[in-house]
């Protein structure tokens, strides 16, 4: 599903909640409006239903009794003092920005040292902004674009700069998110074999966050299940499961979107792959949970086999 | 989008206000919240007396840390709709039980005005229907659902409040309300035997 039919959904919604029409929204959008109404309708009723329900006044009251409680129990004037202490600091700060004037200071005594040096920072700040328009650019390239090897190059040098294992461990998971991403544009495409790579490379992603985060990921988990080898610290060990499970929940829902477009024999084919995807993820946070068990029917169904990894690269 | 932002600009100036002590303040953030807050709070745990404490909490929770909401580009309601968000997990938690299917009638639903009842008559799918088929969305599904449709905030907004991006906020938004489509409209049950020419004949689905 093109982001342009969620946009197009997006705007309809958005004039439903403000009470427009949906034969008005559908004729804004003429070619999507066949696969629009269904889904518009479902969205005024559910609309209705929310705005059906109200508080009762009686307990509104209530709590606005305890809150007006609650507000008057502040204390204001410590606020008060607070607030004029910040505004007379600003003060002081605006005061001596304004002291300081650079186009006196170019004009100056200093004008024969500072305008080379002035024109070296420029030449470097329109070399810096140009590496970083292409970098910015090359965001949503998709493996066969140009600005790809930009991308990989990039992430190659971020995974290079020195970092605790902790950071490594989410810095890979949010390379898989990257890659996860891509397959989705190389399916929306058509470029199936090409997102077929692309799993073995968002698998790797993971792999590597697993064994930053102190976890060891079975070759066959059928036969040795997945558990972690090492103390993770808790707070790190959550983060990085909140943002696994975060990821995998969007990955789902565009995943979902986009088998709802294909013929069923395309969808076969691309199911394949994004389970396997799936089961990276699954795998992983369920090693993070301790306790639960290592039963997941993808495990019956499908065996991943991983390389073994080379070890981090530092 | 103008009306967004001048709402915006304006709650903006009332919690300023807030900030510096203004009762008054308060009492305009209540009245201007309450309603939505407590709607978004009865789609997420579905019972009409929960809803009730936990939007008085998040009020509470609001004034204890208003001091500390910065204008940053981060809306205030996306910011008072995280305080609700945690409120209720909070809960969720110390009750250790996930969300739970309303009833029907433990919601205050209100009446229709006259003369609406025709609109209304259209509803084919009450406030216990919809919440019911919000249980086959993911967490994330639902809170874009909720966001949007219950709170009624923006896809900028939503964004903010759920830490996303607005694309992923309206690819969680396009999947929920297929799955809610889905979960909504039953396809027509077929007849399981029939008779055809005399030959005794099975529905297939």
């Amino acid at each position: 599903m093109s982001q342009d039919f969620n946009d197009a959904l997006n705007d309809c919604l958005d004039r439903l909640v403000q009470g427009d029409d949906i034969s008005e929204c559908l004729r804004r959008y003429p070619e999507q409006a066949e696969e629009l109404e269904p889904l518009l309708y479902v969205a005024q009723a559910t609309i209705r239903a929310a705005e059906s329900v109200r508080p009762d006044p009686q307990a509104k009251a209530r709590n606005f009794a305890r809150f007006s409680q609650a507000v008057e129990a502040m204390p204001h004037a410590d606020e008060g003092a607070r607030t004029a202490g910040r505004s007379r600091t600003s003060q002081t700060h605006r005061a001596r920005r304004e002291r300081w004037d650079w186009r006196a200071w170019l004009s100056g005594r200093w004008a024969p040292a500072a305008r080379p040096v002035v024109a070296v920072m420029a030449l470097l700040l329109v070399f810096a902004l140009g590496a970083g328009g292409v970098t910015a650019a090359s965001e949503d390239a998709v493996p066969g674009e140009a600005l790809y090897w930009v991308k990989t190059t990039r992430e190659n040098v971020e995974r290079r700069l020195p970092r605790s294992d902790d950071s490594r461990a989410i810095y890979e998971a949010r390379l898989a998110h990257t890659r996860g991403d891509e397959i989705c544009k190389l399916i929306e495409r058509g470029h199936f074999t090409r997102a077929d790579v692309m799993v073995k490379r968002m698998n790797g992603h993971l792999t590597l966050s697993a064994y930053y985060a102190g976890i060891t990921v079975a070759v066959n988990p059928v036969e040795m299940p997945v558990k972690p080898t090492a103390q993770i610290g808790q707070v790190q060990a959550e983060r990085l499961r909140h943002k696994l499970e975060a990821d995998r929940e969007s990955y789902r829902a565009t995943v979902e979107i986009i088998l709802s477009d294909l013929s069923p024999e395309q969808r076969r084919r691309v199911e394949q792959t994004f389970r396997r995807t799936e089961l990276g993820y699954w795998l992983l946070i369920d090693a993070m949970q301790p306790g639960s068990p290592n039963v997941h029917p993808y495990l019956i169904q499908y065996r991943i086999v991983k390389t073994p990894h080379k070890g981090p690269s530092r | 989008m103008e009306d967004r932002q001048s709402d915006r600009q304006v709650a903006d100036d009332v919690v300023k206000r807030a900030q510096e002590g203004d009762q008054a303040a308060f009492g305009e953030l209540y009245e201007t919240y309450y309603d939505r807050i407590y709607r978004y709070v009865s789609f997420k745990c579905g019972s009409r007396n929960e809803a009730e404490d936990l939007t008085g909490d998040v009020f509470l929770k609001m004034l204890e840390s208003v001091h500390s909401y910065r204008f940053q580009g981060y809306p205030f309601t996306s910011w008072l709709y995280r305080i609700a968000h945690n409120v209720v997990v909070d809960n969720f938690r110390r009750k250790g039980r996930r969300p739970t299917t309303p009833l029907e009638n433990a919601l205050h639903v209100a009446d229709p005005a006259e003369g609406e009842m025709e609109k209304w008559a259209q509803i084919s799918w009450t406030m216990g229907e919809v919440v019911e088929a919000m249980d086959d969305l993911t967490e994330l599904q639902r809170e874009a659902i909720t966001l949007r449709f219950a709170a009624g905030l923006s896809i900028a907004e939503t964004a903010s409040a759920m830490d996303r991006k607005e694309n992923a906020v309206k690819a969680l938004q396009h999947a929920g309300i297929r799955k809610l489509r889905r979960a909504l409209i039953k396809p027509e049950p077929l007849p399981t035997t029939g008779r055809i020419g005399g030959q005794v004949v099975r529905g297939e689905r």
